[in-house]
């Protein structure tokens, strides 16, 4: 199936005759194409963790509010009962049922949401201070950075908020129905700035 | 704006919590058998304690866990939090429960 | 012409003159000035008329605790009423206002109520206007037109406001030389710091003393700390910005004008930004405010505070006046008469109320032969637009002593000194608690319920030499509070002034006693002399919280920074109490006002509140229809034809659909997914019916009671497995009814084995209704048999349409054949136009709100939140058949409680208008008799109500008490306009009540 941008996501890419032009303060990629799998259970158990790692080569954190990232995926910590699954894989299908196999007679639960949200990456020396412009999590390098993530308010609406291992690399996964809101805001708060926004694709690392 | 302490995340904001009243309210097992003023308390009598109180919030810009808060409703100083128990058994009176 | 203006020294710029204009007359000042400093320098003295008896005023200090000079700035949008001309800075352009005087200033024809002053004592606007009652609201007019500061802005504000959070180890809340010394002790210590200061600049007192700091002038030491604290690395520096608030658990707001001193045309940026810091240690270093002296005539023009009047010379080279007195009952104004005389203003003489007068200065100003008169006191000035002179008279310490006028001092400037105020404000917002001091004679902090600590003047240190040494010690004390380790600071060198103690002068004896001589002014602004508390207390006011209330005392922008203390101590007086009983008043936030457009930062107009669309919005949008806001959601309202209006598209489009086939974006329904083995056990908890029994993909109504009884939320639910549902909420209910459900599972019952996810945004919803919906989706092509015997009414099943997958529901809102389609948000649009183009051959009418309100309502279905309001429990709805007799479930045995039951309740009704064509107003009052008297007595309300053009005439729903019992009855309709209606009680079904349609 196609996977376009919608238009209320699209209307913020940067006019490519602007985007030229020399670079960015802050650089706001809208990644797309991206799978979401909602993961819910006791994933810190022995056996869910053993199960989801040998499915997605990753172990779901056990601490609260951080994120792993191998190859093409990428877990995050919701809740003591709640992770997220991103993939770079659109097609969640297989991934869905072999979680769901190995999930069989488990009190765990694996639910597409891949319709449901939409992820930013925000990256520049600005990103911090704009981002703290609506959101009262301390972003300070010495308390939120490689591997952290919050959930987390930023102005009117809800985000999970990473902290990528890139340098001022900030990444939002917001409900879909908020995201152009979001990126309005983003936009209205950073309008001090050169900012470019473009559509871009899971960058993954270590 | 309080500062409070979810019991998995740490410090946030008040603004990313939501506020569910006096904790330890248990729901009676079987109403049906209850009198009506017996039911009613249960349904509207609440302390309104001034002073320490225990409270339930909810991380509902988080988490979205449910947890109990001691906040004293004189001074807004707020002693800690806890977890609820995971366990299926009753919970008996005067026993906190926070144990984790 | 700069008549006043030093030739130099201070810090304002020669070099760079700046126009502005004051009440339509155009001056010049200096980049540094302040719109106060430069007024002064151009000789204008008046600057404003009193709030009550119009007495004309002049400036009378140099800070936020300025009374007299408020001033309008700016016009059109960017107008800023409430201004206080000594923190307004001066920029090229500035237009300013006096805001009191009608229609000058300078001719104020209510000045006529200073001669009735009399009768104008406290309380007077409540005893005089309370009668005849009904009259208040005429007299409103008056006494608002004629009182309050300035014009609120009569156009949209265009300026960019922002919020800004924050979070750092140590907040120093004013840069003063204590703050100061805490932040360099705390910025050398590793701390991450943010310190704030209201003025331009930093430094405080340092920018208007002549002391020298280590042997060189204090300027220069300022200069290099500034410096280092700029250059350190977690060291935010915000000047223009107050401390305005100290709330909860050390969060601190501070409000940042970034523009506000540059012409509205060279305005770049954001113009206000609020700083919401949560710090884990604050330093609250906010300086002391110098008090008046309260003798008769007090507030005439030319009479300032001895401190501004040294603000003025040194900081500002103004020189307020020519000829000068100085008033004290302290050391402290020793050194404004120095400044005068280093001026070459001539010092007539300081009147000192102390028998002993000054410690060390008093050699000084002996060294320049400056006159020093103990034992004395001005009693009263001559003089009203400005002062000419002073009535001096020897005092002999009594407060009673009545003053026997013994010379007079001509002069055009009279600097006070009354000894000081520590700004408690912050502290006190801050929990802590306060005690009167003195050494002081003021209230200073005394415990802390918050991790602040105050330093300085701020805490009743008045000297430099103590203040740095505070500073040190206090930004320690946080350092090592915040577990860091604390750096080495070394207290700059310089010398002690020993200085003699204050003599507590609170009301300055008069010629006359205290109730007959001329006002002597407590709060300039609110225009309260020591008459007016005499009388409130007089009149039986004890507490001083009603007597600030009775007089006004400390109302206003200032909030009594000025002549609070005087005042409560002439209350103390009266009750005969000691000062540290009566108290003080609270403080509040905000500590100086703010504007409203910081308060709201940038969630204004498109930011006010998100938007949230359907993923289908793009079509809606494009066929150019109206849409109705629903909670944050935009959804589509009705779609019109050419000139349709609402009437006629939502008669066409309810016709179109029981005739052949509607279709309609359902998308913001809230949709939530149970999983889990305890599934069914948990949800036959919430919901009344038994859901356990359900079978696999089956679908049934479902409503959920809050465990009052009362209907909470309705939907459809699903059965998708053994250990599967998922269900529907309304749409303002979704996220609501997704945290109870939690706090059950979590609190309640955590042993049930349950997830729940929400899949409002996963999924967007298309409802395809009518009779030919069926072939709609035939043609559409679907890899299912929709044929009734394969696919029943009220049931459930995946299925690929049009190559998409979709959820497919039989059930209906309409009461029609009718199917929902879940599919997947990314494929929405594509689904609805494939859905669009089968539906063609069939002239599928879309439809938005309105339409789906009025075909529910044809078949009496209820909107949880229109027809029901947290009062209605599902026996009013007839809802009987959903309640389980099986099982409990939340809510159950509120419905038997006996307040319950009975004949009183309201029932959900059919109201026909017996006239057959009048459409009642929702929220219309049911009334049995329409000739009752006052007031008629209510039996009911109307809920919902349309013309239905499928039944050819009005319907309407309503909550009737006893309505069930009533089917037949005529009862009227009453709105709040218009004639009443008679209407008949019928069934609340109102169409197809035996659900033959949608059963096919």
């Amino acid at each position: 199936m196609s996977d376009l941008m919608p238009s209320y996501l699209s209307k913020f890419i940067t006019k490519a005759s602007v985007a030229e032009q020399a670079g960015a303060d802050l650089d706001i990629r809208i990644l797309t194409g991206l799978g979401h799998i909602n993961l819910r259970g006791d994933l810190a158990s022995q056996r869910l963790s053993d199960a989801v790692a040998n499915i997605t080569g990753l172990v779901p954190p056990k601490q609260a509010n951080r994120f792993v990232a191998h190859g093409r995926q990428q877990i995050y910590w919701l809740g003591p009962t709640e992770w997220l699954l991103l993939t770079e894989d659109v097609n969640t299908y297989g991934l869905l049922s072999e979680l769901r196999q190995v999930f069989q007679g488990l009190h765990a639960t694996a639910t597409d949401l891949s319709g449901s949200a939409v992820v930013l990456e925000i990256e520049g020396p600005q990103a911090a201070d704009i981002l703290a412009k609506g959101c009262t999590l301390d972003l300070h390098p010495s308390g939120f950075n490689n591997g952290d993530c919050a959930q987390i308010g930023l102005a009117k609406a809800n985000v999970l908020l990473a902290c990528s291992t890139a340098e001022y690399q900030y990444k939002l996964v917001v409900r879909r129905t908020f995201s152009e809101y979001l990126l309005q805001w983003l936009l209205h708060s950073a309008q001090d700035f050169r900012v470019l926004v473009s559509q871009g694709s899971l960058e993954m690392g270590g | 704006m309080l500062l409070i302490e979810c019991p998995w995340c740490g410090d946030r904001a008040e603004t990313e919590f939501s506020c569910g009243g006096e904790a330890d309210i248990r729901r009676p097992a079987l109403p049906q058998t209850l009198s009506d003023e017996a039911w009613a308390d249960y349904l509207f009598m609440r302390k309104n304690t001034r002073g320490w109180h225990r409270e339930l919030w909810n991380h509902s810009q988080g988490c979205r866990q449910w947890f109990v808060v001691e906040r004293n409703t004189l001074t807004y100083e707020i002693a800690g939090s806890s977890k609820f128990t995971t366990s299926s058994e009753p919970e008996t009176e005067g026993v906190d429960s926070s144990a984790d | 012409m700069q008549t006043r203006r030093l030739e130099k020294g201070g810090r304002v710029d020669r070099t760079q003159p700046l126009n502005f204009s004051f009440d339509g007359k155009t001056y010049q000042g200096f980049a540094g000035d302040t719109l106060a400093s430069a007024l002064l320098a151009n000789g204008v003295n008046l600057v404003g008329r009193s709030f009550k008896l119009h007495r004309p005023r002049g400036i009378v200090s140099a800070g936020a605790e300025e009374p007299n000079g408020i001033m309008q700035i700016g016009r059109a949008g960017h107008a800023q009423p409430n201004a206080r001309a000594t923190q307004v800075a001066l920029f090229d352009g500035l237009e300013a206002q006096s805001t009191k005087g009608w229609p000058s200033v300078n001719f104020d024809i209510a000045a006529a109520n200073n001669i009735f002053s009399r009768l104008l004592g406290a309380g007077f606007y409540y005893k005089t206007f309370m009668y005849p009652r009904f009259l208040w609201r005429f007299y409103e007019g008056f006494i608002r037109a004629a009182a309050g500061f300035g014009k609120a802005p009569d156009q949209l504000d265009p300026d960019r406001y922002e919020h800004r959070n924050a979070h750092c180890d140590i907040l120093i809340a004013g840069a003063g030389p204590a703050g100061l010394m805490s932040a360099l002790v705390a910025a050398r210590s590793g701390a991450r710091v943010i310190i704030a200061d209201e003025q331009n600049e930093f430094g405080g007192s340092l920018l208007s003393t002549d002391q020298l700091i280590e042997g060189t002038p204090a300027q220069i030491w300022l200069q290099a700390v500034v410096k280092e604290l700029n250059a350190s690395a977690d060291v935010r520096l915000l000047t223009r910005s107050t401390v305005f608030g100290y709330h909860d658990h050390n969060f601190v707001t501070i409000a940042e004008r970034c523009t506000d001193h540059l012409n509205p045309a060279n305005r770049k940026g954001v113009r206000e930004r609020l700083w919401r810091v949560r710090a884990k240690q604050v330093v609250l270093a906010q300086g002391a405010f110098e008090r008046p002296l309260v003798f008769c005539n007090n507030d005439r023009p030319g009479i300032m505070l001895a401190s501004a009047v040294s603000s003025y010379i040194n900081r500002f080279a103004v020189a307020p006046g020519e000829r000068a007195v100085v008033f004290t009952n302290n050391d402290s104004a020793y050194q404004t008469a120095l400044d005068l005389n280093r001026e070459g203003i001539k010092v007539v003489a300081i009147v000192d109320s102390r028998a002993t007068g000054a410690g060390e200065l008093r050699e000084q100003v002996a060294k320049v032969d400056i006159p020093v008169l103990t034992g004395h006191i001005v009693t009263d000035v001559k003089g009203s637009r400005r002062i000419r002179a002073v009535k001096l008279a020897s005092w002999d310490g009594q407060p009673e002593s009545r003053a026997i006028v013994t010379r007079t001092l001509e002069c055009n400037l009279l600097a006070m000194s009354g000894g000081w105020s520590p700004a408690v404000h912050l502290h006190s917002q801050a929990g802590g608690s306060i005690r009167w001091d003195d050494c002081c004679q003021g209230f200073v902090p005394d415990e802390s319920r918050q991790g602040n600590v105050s330093v300085g003047a701020g805490r009743g240190l008045l000297s430099l030499p103590d203040c740095l040494s505070d500073g040190l010690a206090g930004g320690l004390q946080v350092v090592e509070r915040c577990g860091l380790v604390a750096a080495k600071v070394e207290i700059p060198q310089l010398p002690e002034t020993p200085q003699s103690t204050l003599q507590p002068l609170w009301r300055v004896p008069a010629e006359k006693d205290p109730d007959r001589c001329p006002k002597q002014f407590i709060d300039f602004q609110n225009d309260t002399a020591v008459a007016d508390i005499r009388l409130a207390v007089r009149e039986g006011f004890e507490s001083v919280e009603h007597v600030k209330r009775y007089t006004a005392l400390g109302f206003g922008t200032e909030q009594g920074k000025l002549g609070n203390i005087n005042g409560m101590a002439v209350l103390a007086e009266c009750l005969q109490l000691p000062i540290a009983e009566v108290g003080t008043t609270t403080f509040r936030p905000a500590y100086t006002p703010t504007s409203f457009a910081v308060g709201a930062g940038e969630a204004v107009m498109d930011l006010y509140e998100p938007v949230r669309t359907t993923a289908i919005h793009d079509w809606h949008e494009q066929a150019g229809i109206p849409f109705e806001t629903v909670g944050q959601w935009l959804r589509p309202w009705y779609f019109p034809k050419k000139t349709e209006d609402l009437d006629a598209a939502v008669a066409r489009e309810c016709l179109a659909t029981r005739a052949g086939v509607g279709i309609m974006d359902a998308s913001t329904l809230g949709k939530i997914d149970v999983h889990g083995a305890d599934a069914a056990e948990f949800l036959n908890r919430i919901y009344t019916h038994n859901v356990d029994t359900m079978k696999i993909g089956r679908c049934a109504y479902g409503i959920m009671l809050g465990e009052d009884g009362m209907v909470k939320d309705d939907g459809v639910m699903a059965r998708l497995a053994e250990d599967h549902y998922y269900l529907t909420t309304t749409t303002g209910g979704a996220a609501a009814v997704l945290a109870w459900l939690e706090l059950w599972l979590q609190t309640e019952w955590p042993d049930l084995k349950v997830h729940l996810t929400s899949l409002t945004d996963q999924f967007s919803t298309i409802a395809v209704a009518g009779p030919d919906s069926r072939q709609v989706l035939e043609k559409v092509g679907c890899s299912i048999d929709l044929a009734r015997s394969h696919f029943p009414f009220m049931t459930v099943k995946d299925a690929v349409l049009g190559g998409i997958d979709v959820q497919l529901f039989r059930v209906s809102f309409s009461g029609e054949l009718a199917y929902e389609v879940n599919v997947d948000s990314r494929y929405a649009l594509a689904m609805w136009n494939k859905i669009m183009t089968a539906g063609q051959a069939f002239n599928i009418t879309p439809y938005g709100t309105e339409t789906m309100h009025v075909l529910r309502a044809e078949k009496g279905f209820v909107i949880v939140g229109q027809d029901t309001d947290g009062s209605v429990t599902p026996v009013d709805l007839k809802l009987n058949w959903m309640l389980s007799r099986d099982k409990d479930f939340i809510g159950k045995r509120s419905l038997s409680r006996s307040v319950m039951v009975g004949s009183q309740r309201k029932q959900l009704v059919g109201l026909l208008s017996c006239d057959g064509r009048s459409v009642l107003s929702e929220g219309s009052q049911l009334l049995d008799d329409v000739s009752a008297p006052s007031p008629v007595p209510m039996v009911g309300h109307v809920t919902s109500s349309y013309y239905s053009a499928n039944l050819g005439q009005p319907i309407a729903l309503g909550l009737l008490i006893n309505g069930h019992a009533r089917l037949g009855d005529r009862v009227f309709a009453r709105a709040s306009s218009g004639p009443d209606v008679a209407v008949e009680v019928t069934s609340s079904v109102f169409y197809d009540p035996k659900g033959a349609r949608q059963n096919v």
